[in-house]
């Protein structure tokens, strides 16, 4: 490649889902990664980005592979104006890397994403996990408030800005957060911050299964506002611990008051191990469902052999596979699962597996992507639908 | 064209949802944003989702473009109508039709208002959080179209923060919801705000929020701006995120007195409108902080109860009307700086009224630096309408300077289209457009808005076809 940018031949290990790149390329400015797509596009070559590498394998494999864009080197923090609450960084920076600059002026991003360590703040946007956290402030894209990205023609473009409140034109960081690659490349993001709270308390309670449901609805309902309340349930069938947090001034007060609604429980300063993290996710199954379809879901992953980790309140759960499970069986659990829920598959080694369920603006979808990437180059048959 | 048009809507609509006498036509000329006006070619009230997608359907079928109206309260004029098209008015969609509090969710049709979905719930303990100054009036396809804000969207968020999911006639006429459930690419979030370029909402579900413990609203009087300002960059400095905090100066106080004699202390540079809601517990030690804060206030009022707040926010809310009273016409500003550029871009406003003998008000969301200056003027004088237009431009040139935007929450409409190109580049602004190809190939849902140029979409490459003949005559560009 002729683009001045730095390039190597790849390895065995920078294989996407089991498809090897012919080349890594590693940009470290906007005009760089513009660079790399305008000369993949002259030569109608296929580009996965990647952060951290951390869901890289996530996803089906892409349909081909020739470059694989790494976005590490554009780990800078841009600009922290901590007066207006608002940073702006390159989409290479780490989360924990991030989490600590912030921390240092007495701020936060609230998106408690996974794999906080490695996961860059790009690969978390393009793959938007949930967070326990969302229950209160929402996710990744509630968070955005202004995007760069990098189309695959190497246009550079930006949407929304670096103030929270603005309507001028259309969101294009939405349509971005979540979209695998499958549009363009991330490159800056500018998100809106939150004071870090004076206080947290979580509220740690042993639930049965049966208990969950209503125990949740009493959180969500009550006025001393939970900031989370996830569970987790490492084997199928068996207990379940309930945690909830409360955050800011009187969280101790606040968290008692949450303790008696749960009817039992420690209330603790210390944040539970398995808080917002993903343990195992060769297999990964994202659910989401009303609130109160929250017993039946328990039940049919307990049925399908699956752990389970997430918020009943917010209605998104992830399902892991702690033991080998066969495609069968997976498909099994969907059907299952796509009764009370909608249940679509985030990593599975699996091919012929229906990943996503029905979605109804799927036609719209594939409009989207035909416009901004009618090559089809972009991390193709990544998302949903085969996109 | 129109009448073989207008025989076809007949054909399923009754007979008094289709409007043409042009008395009638005239009712629907301008939204909130009067010196845009456009009489439609025709009016239709359609009562369900089915009607509005075969009436855009059959505009698809005859090459007429269509605009989407809800209650007509815009301030941008993004209901402006075409004379050359359809204009949909969902008035007669207004039905709740269903309320579901064990999941926070309620769906509604969307002409109802804003202010019934919480009147609906809020005596089981509930509200719907976007709280637009015209809640009692728009409609929730509006606030979807437009991606409202309010008072209290500092703490709590905007529209597209409280929409689970819609129902939309898409350009093409197509039923298609879409929803935070779904996987995929995130078009709701896309939709909203995108102000009927995208199709027409006619299903909206929206989350329900549960009614804080407790509510404290604090009025404080500053002798100066400066001062009021000073306050809210130590409010936010504090870690205090508060529902609302609101500023207004003295001309604008002058005017709400003049009003709504909403008595706030007199000799007062700013008022300072503060809300802070949550837990008890914890409202009480952000008041206690808040009260230190505001030490250098002349007088701090704390509302007793909901009849004294609904007193301190009266003079905020009437402000906009307000104004009538102190001046014959006026323009009103949506423009955004970030916070802590607030004290320099009111100076600037100060220096470019003073410089142009335009009076400008200021009210304005302090927490997150919108601005809504009212630039006042007498349209009897001539030339005063003109300095006036010069004024409120400049006041969008310092918010773009200022690293911030056109607009906070009015929209872009017909009124902004020409500073998008300040803001965003012809990239940023084509690559917006790819969006609109997407999902309006043909450019019928509302034209002219938001957009400064008429582009055409072209065929996705592959199923390329002749040049379009608004190209070849050099009409637009092909995109």
């Amino acid at each position: 490649m002729s683009t001045g940018v730095t390039v190597r031949d790849a390895g065995p290990e920078d294989a996407v889902n089991g498809v090897r790149p012919r080349w890594v390329a590693l940009p470290e400015t906007v005009e760089e990664i513009a660079a790399v797509l305008r000369e993949c596009a002259a030569r109608d070559l296929a580009v996965v980005p990647a952060g951290g590498g951390t869901k890289l394998h996530w996803g089906p494999p892409p349909e081909r592979c020739d470059v694989l864009l790494d976005l590490c080197c554009m780990n800078e923090t841009l600009e922290h104006a901590a007066g207006d609450l608002v940073v702006r960084v390159q989409a290479g920076v780490t989360v924990a890397a991030l989490a600590e600059a912030l921390a240092g002026k007495g701020q936060e991003l609230v998106l408690d994403a996974p794999f906080a360590a490695d996961a860059t703040v790009g690969g978390t946007l393009a793959t938007a996990p949930p967070g326990p956290r969302a229950f209160r402030h929402g996710t990744a894209r509630d968070l955005l408030i202004g995007i760069t990205v990098v189309l695959p023609d190497g246009t550079i473009a930006r949407s929304g800005g670096k103030v929270v409140k603005n309507v001028a034109g259309y969101d294009l960081g939405k349509l971005f957060t979540g979209s695998y690659g499958t549009l363009g490349v991330i490159a800056e993001a500018t998100f809106r911050l939150h004071p870090l709270p004076a206080g947290r308390r979580w509220v740690v309670a042993a639930l049965d299964a049966a208990e969950v449901a209503p125990a949740c609805a009493a959180l969500a309902a009550s006025q001393a506002e939970p900031s989370a309340v996830e569970v987790d349930r490492p084997a199928p069938g068996g207990p379940v611990t309930l945690a909830a947090l409360v955050e800011g001034a009187a969280a101790g007060a606040r968290a008692g008051t949450l303790r008696e609604l749960v009817g039992r429980g420690t209330v603790t300063a210390e944040q539970p191990s398995w808080w917002g993290a993903i343990t195992r996710d060769d297999v990964l199954v994202e659910v989401r469902f009303p609130p109160s379809r929250t017993a039946d879901v328990l039940d049919a992953a307990a049925g399908a052999g699956l752990a389970l980790r997430g918020s009943p309140v917010s209605g998104r759960l992830l399902l892991e596979a702690w033991r080998d499970i066969t495609r069968d069986e997976l498909a099994a659990a969907l059907a299952a699962l796509r009764g009370p829920a909608r249940a679509h598959v985030l990593a599975a080694p699996y091919d012929d597996l229906d990943r996503w369920g029905p979605v109804s603006a799927l036609p719209l979808m594939r409009r989207v992507k035909e416009r901004f990437d009618p090559g089809r180059r972009m991390s193709p048959g990544r998302y949903v639908g085969g996109i | 064209m129109m009448d073989t048009l207008v025989a076809a809507l007949r054909s399923f609509l009754p007979g008094d949802s289709v409007i043409t006498d042009p008395v009638r036509l005239r009712t629907y000329e301008c939204d909130g944003l009067t010196y845009h006006r456009a009489t439609p070619g025709v009016v239709v009230l359609p009562g369900t989702a089915e009607q509005v997608a075969r009436v855009v359907r059959l505009c698809n079928e005859h090459g007429v473009p269509f605009v989407a109206r809800g209650s007509g309260t815009g301030l941008s004029g993004g209901a402006l109508p075409r004379e050359d098209g359809v204009l949909i008015v969902t008035s007669r969609m207004r039905a709740i039709l269903e309320i579901d509090l064990p999941n926070r969710r309620a769906v509604v049709e969307p002409g109802v208002t804003n202010l019934a979905i919480t009147e609906a719930v809020r005596e089981r303990g509930h509200y719907y959080a976007p709280d637009p100054s015209s809640q009692q009036v728009c409609s929730i396809g509006g606030n979807v179209a437009e991606n409202s804000g309010g008072a209290h969207c500092l703490k709590y968020g905007f529209t597209v923060n409280h929409v689970e999911a819609c129902e939309i006639v898409t350009p093409d006429g197509d039923l298609v919801t879409l929803d935070r459930m779904d996987p995929g690419y995130d078009l709701l979030g896309a939709f909203i705000g995108s102000e009927g370029t995208l199709g027409i909402a006619t299903k909206v579900t929206v989350r329900l929020s549960r009614a804080p413990q407790a509510v404290t609203t604090v009025l404080a009087a500053f002798g100066s701006i400066e001062q009021g300002g000073a306050a809210v960059s130590a409010i936010i400095g504090a870690g205090i995120v508060p529902a609302a905090i609101e500023m207004m100066d003295a001309l604008a106080i002058e005017a709400a007195e003049a009003a709504v004699a909403c008595s706030y202390p007199t000799g007062a540079g700013a008022v300072l409108i503060v809300e802070l809601d949550g837990p008890a517990e914890e409202v009480e030690l952000q008041f206690a902080r808040l009260r230190e804060i505001c030490a250098g206030a002349f007088e701090l009022r704390v509302a007793a109860g909901a009849e004294e707040r609904a007193a301190i926010w009266k003079g905020r809310k009437s402000a906009f009307a307000a104004v009538g009273r102190i001046s014959p016409a006026y323009i009103v500003q949506d423009g955004v700086v970030p916070r802590t550029s607030l004290p320099a871009v009111l100076a600037a406003i100060d220096r470019l009224s003073a410089r142009h003998g335009i009076r400008v008000a200021n009210v304005f969301h302090a927490g997150d630096g919108n601005l809504h200056p009212l630039v006042l003027f007498d349209d009897a004088e001539a030339g005063a309408g003109e300095r006036a237009e010069v004024v409120s431009g400049a006041i969008l040139d310092l918010c773009i300077e200022h690293g911030g935007s056109i607009t906070g929450e009015h929209g872009v409409g017909v009124d902004k289209a020409r500073y998008m190109p300040k803001m965003f580049s012809a990239d940023d602004l084509d690559t917006m457009q790819l969006v609109r190809c997407a999902f309006d190939p043909r450019g019928l849902a509302n034209p002219g808005k938001v957009f400064p140029t008429p582009r055409l979409c072209g065929e996705v490459p592959g199923v390329r076809k002749g040049v379009h003949p608004l190209v070849e005559s050099g009409k637009a560009e092909q995109f």
